[in-house]
């Protein structure tokens, strides 16, 4: 054996081309669902991809089986394999039906018919496999490796593909902008990459011009989105300068405000909402909402007197002072609640401005 | 290969009422495979009648005699029987159905259904008795009515019996084929064998070509093609379903399923609403807005002017009442609270959260005597549960008494009380009558 054919048989004998093929085109496609690059191409390769590996499996098996020296030893032993394990299953299932009312067992019929069916199975797989490398013959062995050479240059494209998407994303340090958008259509394949792996994708209107703009979808983005949904997508610049995705997200703005256009007196909403613009620093957008909520629900003093606190703690003066000045005509409205009075006193201390913490105090009295 | 491993795809997928150890058994499922369901009923009965001769049983006598084929005897074992009333109006209901007089046996499920309005076998049986009557309409409103139901039973005489009735639809010819009644029948059967969905959604669409009741159709097509994972044509069906029947609430409902899986609330609660318009005395549909309102988008408002209505309708609803006396107190407006408390109490004086939810209400109102009353009241309703113990405490602890409050505490937490603050409640009161070591034992263990 030469020097050179050694590396090769190993990596022929290890089974690594097989390995690879299941391997890389699931790491392309997992590195491109992680960096999404907007693209109306690659969702439309993605099935000619699964169609492309199954063949090429096939294909490295067949040209092997053909180039196999000692193959017709090895077709006697499958044909014997056949015969037997195919007259066993018969055996077996006829005997599921049987054995149980003979014997009295009832919890023979399970394992008997399960015993029927994986053999005869297996009987079935080896026979598949021996007929179609009978069929084949020497004539057709080069087409074949031709056949393959081109498949697997589609494979290749494809986890090159991923490849630069990777470098795009994983070396792209900077924060990404959120950008509105609008779900126009979703969809989605069932890819066989080895095992079957269920893609989905949607179209977008698009965030930076007229048009759209496809990405894959994770699939719990997949399981919470539906057409006409406002969403907030986070793009990122690109070490490549190829903008790329890492989230897409409900806009929960547009969301809850729809929610309480039909549900106007309901909590959650609201309060989600304030939770919304806090969260963004959107002060004044937050005390807007906080006092729309204390005008329907003056009684819930304490959820106000947090989000009250939180403006305070955020050092946003008059923001927290226009949420003061709500609450205090619901105290002068409802004088019995001492909480709130100490509620506020503490909040107006914390402002710094006690000079008007006994207003409130001498208004209730 | 391909043809074996989509019957091994198939098979892998069947309930296990299809595969019964006997060669009556193998030709019932050799049969049932290939397509004659007349034929396959037919022999599952003969394995059954074999079966039940050599001792084998379902546990229930008269269910035993009703397979062995003995109708007499099985009349005789349900009178008889342990059974129960519904056991009797069941088998009754069976036997009639049996002897072909589907007009006998509705009156005997009338009976089981004024009882328990929801039985699922009942509704079955219903079914099959008004499509034996041809009446194709009622027997598509009980069967969908049984199978809003989580569970449709385990009495192997109403599969029998259905397999028959949709091998025998599907042999007819013509107007008298009924699709939209068969989809539904094979709705059913979906359940033990899901390659019965692909006929449903086949006779469905038949249906709908046929206009033979098409929003009934397209709410089976749409149930199917959810089973299959297919979402959003689902939501198309559901939403045609109600395009053509504005009124047809179990449309709404499974919409309602798929807006929430998605997370979508405002079109969940928009047509959970519109499922209770529909039907505004069903609690099925009542239940779900209520769990919307409150669960879900924190609207006690909401649930004031649902169960308003439904108090218009029924003023004796005492599940109407109980909701809005939890409403107008999470408001703040406690005689309100009180009084709703008082009316669900007046029609169902047994009911011990009722007590506990008029006991909060006159605490809030510094009713202390009346409230302790009340809280009293749930505990001898309910002595297992914990509720009207931290409720008593609660009382005792605002009115400083102390002693009384440790009593009741103690008892909350003994009997499972998992809210934090009722323990944190304890160790304060502990603190009040200054019994330190138990004070910080206290804090220790809530550590």
């Amino acid at each position: 054996m030469s020097a050179s054919a050694a590396p090769r048989l190993l990596w022929s004998w290890a089974g690594l081309p097989n390995v690879l093929l299941v391997v890389l085109p699931l790491a392309a496609l997992s590195i491109q669902m992680r960096y999404r690059i907007p693209s109306r191409y690659v969702s439309g390769v993605l099935p000619w991809i699964g169609v492309a590996l199954s063949a090429l499996s096939l294909l490295f098996f067949l040209n092997r089986l053909m180039a196999h020296s000692g193959v017709g030893g090895l077709r006697t032993t499958a044909e014997r394999f056949e015969r037997w394990s195919f007259g066993a299953s018969l055996v077996s299932f006829v005997l599921a039906f049987m054995a149980p009312a003979w014997l009295g067992s009832p919890g023979l019929f399970p394992i008997l018919l399960w015993g029927a069916v994986g053999t005869a199975s297996a009987a079935l797989l080896v026979y598949a496999c021996r007929v179609t490398a009978t069929a084949l013959s020497g004539s057709l062995t080069s087409s074949f490796r031709w056949l393959e050479r081109a498949t697997l240059l589609l494979v290749l494209v494809f986890v090159g593909h991923g490849a630069v998407t990777l470098v795009n994303g994983a070396l792209d340090f900077s924060a990404p902008i959120e950008a509105k958008a609008q779900v126009v259509a979703i969809e989605g394949v069932e890819v066989d990459l080895g095992r079957f792996v269920a893609v989905s994708w949607a179209d977008l209107r698009s965030w930076r011009a007229e048009g759209i703009e496809r990405i894959f979808l994770l699939e719990r983005e997949r399981r919470r989105m539906w057409p006409g949904q406002a969403v907030l997508v986070s793009v990122h610049p690109g070490a490549l300068g190829i903008p790329w995705v890492s989230r897409v997200i409900r806009d929960d703005e547009v969301y809850f405000r729809q929610i309480l256009e039909v549900a106007p007196t309901a909590t959650a909403p609201l309060k989600h909402l304030i939770t919304f613009y806090l969260e963004r620093q959107r002060w004044e957008d937050a005390t807007a909402v906080a006092v729309e909520y204390l005008k329907r629900y003056p009684d819930d003093y304490g959820y106000i007197g947090d989000i009250a606190a939180r403006l305070a703690a955020a050092r946003r003066t008059k923001e927290t002072l226009a949420l003061l000045e709500s609450f205090e005509k619901v105290i002068e409205e409802r004088p019995s609640y001492p909480e709130v009075q100490q509620q506020l006193h503490q909040l107006r201390q914390q402002l710094g401005q006690p000079e008007l913490v006994a207003t409130p105090t001498r208004s209730a009295l | 290969m391909l043809a074996w491993v989509l019957a091994y795809q198939h098979v892998k997928r069947m309930d296990g009422v299809w595969f019964q150890p006997s060669p009556a058994g193998a030709w019932a499922l050799a049969q049932y495979l290939a397509g004659d369901y007349v034929g396959a009923a037919r022999a599952y009965r003969t394995h059954y009648r074999e079966a039940v001769a050599s001792g084998w049983s379902s546990g229930d006598p008269a269910l035993d005699a009703l397979l062995a084929g003995d109708l007499d005897r099985a009349a005789s074992a349900a009178r008889t029987g342990t059974s129960g009333e519904r056991g009797f109006l069941l088998t009754m209901g069976d036997i009639a159905l049996e002897r072909g007089r589907p007009d006998e046996a509705m009156t005997f499920l009338r009976q089981a259904l004024q009882r328990a309005p929801d039985d699922a076998e009942a509704l079955l049986l219903a079914s099959l008795a008004h499509a034996r009557a041809d009446a194709p309409g009622e027997a598509i409103v009980d069967l969908t009515h049984a199978l809003r139901q989580s569970a449709i039973g385990a009495r192997v005489t109403i599969f029998l019996r259905i397999l028959e009735t949709t091998g025998e639809l599907a042999r007819r010819q013509g107007a008298g084929r009924q699709p939209c009644l068969l989809a539904h029948y094979h709705r059913y059967l979906a359940v033990f064998d899901a390659s019965n969905g692909r006929r449903a959604i086949g006779y469905a669409e038949q249906a709908i070509r046929a206009a033979d009741r098409p929003a009934d159709a397209y709410l089976v097509r749409g149930i199917l093609l959810d089973r299959q994972g297919q979402r959003d044509r689902a939501l198309e069906a559901f939403l045609k379903a109600l395009e053509i029947d504005p009124r047809h609430a179990e449309a709404y409902r499974w919409a309602t399923f798929i807006y929430s899986e998605r997370g979508d609330l405002r079109n969940e609660y928009r047509i959970a609403r519109a499922a209770f318009d529909a039907a505004p005395t069903d609690s099925f549909y009542l239940d779900h807005l209520d769990h919307v309102l409150m669960e879900r988008l924190g609207d006690p408002n909401g649930v004031i002017a649902v169960m308003q209505r439904v108090v218009e309708v029924d003023p004796d609803n005492v599940r109407a009442h109980d909701r809005l006396g939890y409403a107008w107190g999470f408001i703040g407006d406690q005689a309100r609270s009180m009084s709703h408390y008082q009316q669900a109490i007046r029609l169902e004086p047994a009911n011990a959260t009722l007590h506990e939810g008029l006991g909060r209400a006159l605490h809030r109102l510094h009713r202390t005597d009346e409230a302790l009353a009340a809280y009293r009241r749930a505990a001898e309703i309910a002595p297992r549960r914990y509720q009207p113990h931290t409720g008593l405490a609660s009382v005792y602890h605002d009115g400083r008494r102390y002693r009384e409050a440790i009593a009741e505490y103690e008892t909350a937490v003994r009997l499972g009380e998992p809210a934090p603050g009722t323990q944190a409640a304890l160790c304060a009161a502990y603190h009040a009558v200054s019994e330190l070591p138990r004070a910080v034992d206290c804090l220790e263990r809530r550590r």
